[in-house]
């Protein structure tokens, strides 16, 4: 027998979490459409990073919720043992909840939010003619663009959904209480580590005109697709975006892909050795 | 055949639960877990399965290390817990959903158990009480056919109906391959079934015999014999009238009352572990 991988036992374990999920993954569902409607009529389309900020946000949160519904029964005490011990390997287990997770959450989230742009575009359009918001064609925006490039989709959006996801993981398997507080705590503590650590390179390694202010934003070394940092000066704020070169750009998404693999893999090492 | 070489087992460094344990248990056998509130029984069970790991010394199931959790042992082995949590589905669909995994695995059995507990196969879970999840995890656990079976305080929760009906289903299908535990407070729901019984008690197993081993070296008498009496080791008052315990001259079987057994071997635990060394 193999103990470490049978297609059989994966085929199993996925169709067990099907039926077990399904109306979890149904409401999850039903909660992403209805937030994408009700904030991108908040937003509108009128400005494409927004939108971008939007389907990402939306995307690592729902993202974690998800995972959190995958490893929850890790957590409570009167399933787990149920889990545990069910006859496959844990790299079965771990690999049928990222089956959900991963490969089967971003491509139906991503064609969702494609879909229901595309139906409020259409309907604003047909309905409203004349509205305030305006609502431009989805494949000219900004979400269409990121998701239909597979590098640039991986630089930002998946790169952050991976970060969440594998943290939130870790955090369910860690702690059996506070563990969205843990999780939140981390994450804003990684992000300021980094983000403190992309200042510092900017300030040193490139040429800023004197008088620029450096903004603060989290997640602006990534806004322009991109690896690097914006700054601004004069009155009115003039914006600039000063990019590192290639080779620091290739060794940040190596990082990062070593950090995700380092997470996943912690995550998976805690399934493993997990005990009640 | 479980075997158990100089475990320990803590949660926390200064009260350990278990201090260079050794035991074996064959096949073939219904074993009856008893102890104290938290002697280590249900630990004991969870160390079985894997749930927890050694601290120091080993426990083998046939060889194989339960800590490993591998999909070869854990076909083998199934744990009812004494907390129950199942999915909200029916129990016929949680049973096709696990069953799978069980190579022994019969779904006509499950739903003949399923009956004799007079359970609907079809309604939810969620909309259970406590007593009927453990009658669909017992059915279940019976009908999986694995060759050990750990039952963590089986009949709490369970209704005097469902009592019979889990001793006749749980007898039915034992067979001399097989190896059962059941850790219990209750030992008169159970008393009929048990043939092995494991005392634990002070961080160690007190006792380790088969009831035949046990009525041979003990006689249970039901009435207050004479303390003065040379062969009385033990008296003590149980809720069916007072029990006195001699060493058996006879070397004929009795029956075994294990209450009293329980109690004398928590009291004067040195006493009966000589005698059955003897």
């Amino acid at each position: 027998m193999n103990e470490t991988f049978n297609i059989n036992r994966f085929r199993l374990l996925v169709m067990r979490q099907w039926s077990e999920n399904k109306k979890v993954y149904f409401l999850l569902w039903g909660v992403i459409s209805l937030s994408i409607v009700l904030l991108s009529a908040i937003i509108g389309n009128s400005d494409n990073n927004e939108m971008g900020l939007l389907y990402t946000l939306l995307f690592c949160v729902a993202g974690c919720v998800m995972c959190t519904s995958l490893f929850s029964r890790w957590s409570d005490p009167g399933r787990s043992s149920l889990f545990l011990l069910l006859p496959a390997s844990s790299f079965e287990k771990m690999l049928s909840g990222l089956f959900y997770g991963i490969i089967l959450f971003i491509p139906v989230y991503s064609l969702n939010f494609v879909f229901i742009r595309y139906i409020m575009t259409y309907l604003v359009d047909l309905y409203l003619p004349n509205n305030l918001v305006h609502y431009t064609s989805f494949t000219d925006s900004r979400i269409w663009e990121t998701v239909s490039a597979p590098f640039r989709f991986f630089n930002f959006q998946l790169m952050s959904f991976l970060f969440a996801q594998s943290l939130c993981m870790i955090s369910i398997l860690s702690f059996r209480k506070r563990q969205l507080m843990i999780f939140s705590l981390t994450v804003l503590i990684l992000l300021i580590v980094y983000n403190t650590g992309v200042r510092t390179l900017v300030l040193n390694l490139t040429h800023i005109p004197a008088g620029t202010v450096l903004s603060p934003g989290i997640f602006l070394p990534y806004s322009s697709l991109s690896f690097g940092y914006i700054g601004f000066t004069g009155t009115p704020p003039v914006f600039e975006y000063f990019s590192f070169i290639r080779q620091i750009r290739v060794i940040n998404d190596l990082i990062w892909f070593a950090v995700f693999f380092l997470l996943y893999l912690t995550a998976w090492y805690k399934l493993k050795e997990r005990q009640l | 055949m479980i075997t158990i070489s100089n475990l320990t087992f803590w949660y926390s460094k200064q009260n350990k639960i278990f201090e260079v344990l050794n035991l074996e248990l064959e096949a073939g056998h219904i074993y009856g877990l008893l102890g104290k509130n938290g002697a280590g029984k249900t630990t004991l069970l969870k160390l079985a399965c894997g749930l927890l790991f050694p601290k120091s010394g080993s426990l083998a199931i046939d060889g194989l290390i339960p800590a490993k959790r591998n999909p070869g042992f854990l076909s083998d082995i199934f744990l009812v817990p004494e907390e129950i949590s199942l999915p909200s589905l029916s129990p016929g669909k949680f049973a096709e959903n696990q069953g799978g995994f069980y190579p022994a695995y019969d779904p006509a059995q499950f739903r003949e158990f399923l009956e004799k507990f007079q359970l609907d196969a079809n309604q939810n879970c969620s909309r259970m009480s406590h007593g009927q999840k453990k009658k669909v995890l017992i059915a279940f656990a019976l009908a999986v056919n694995t060759r050990y079976l750990f039952l963590d305080e089986p009949t709490s929760g369970l209704d005097i109906p469902s009592k019979a009906a889990f001793r006749s289903i749980l007898a039915a299908s034992f067979s001399s391959e097989k190896t059962v535990i059941l850790s219990t407070h209750m030992v008169r729901d159970l008393e009929s079934l048990i043939d092995g019984v494991i005392i634990l008690d002070n961080r160690k197993i007190i006792l380790n015999r088969t009831l035949d081993q046990v009525a041979k070296k003990l006689t249970f008498v039901h009435s207050l014999i004479s303390a003065s009496h040379a062969e009385v080791i033990f008296s003590v008052k149980s809720e069916l009238g007072p029990v006195s315990i001699s060493l058996n001259s006879s070397g004929i079987a009795g029956d075994v009352d294990l209450e009293a057994l329980f109690n004398a071997c928590i009291n004067i635990p040195d006493k009966i572990s000589t005698h059955f060394e003897h």
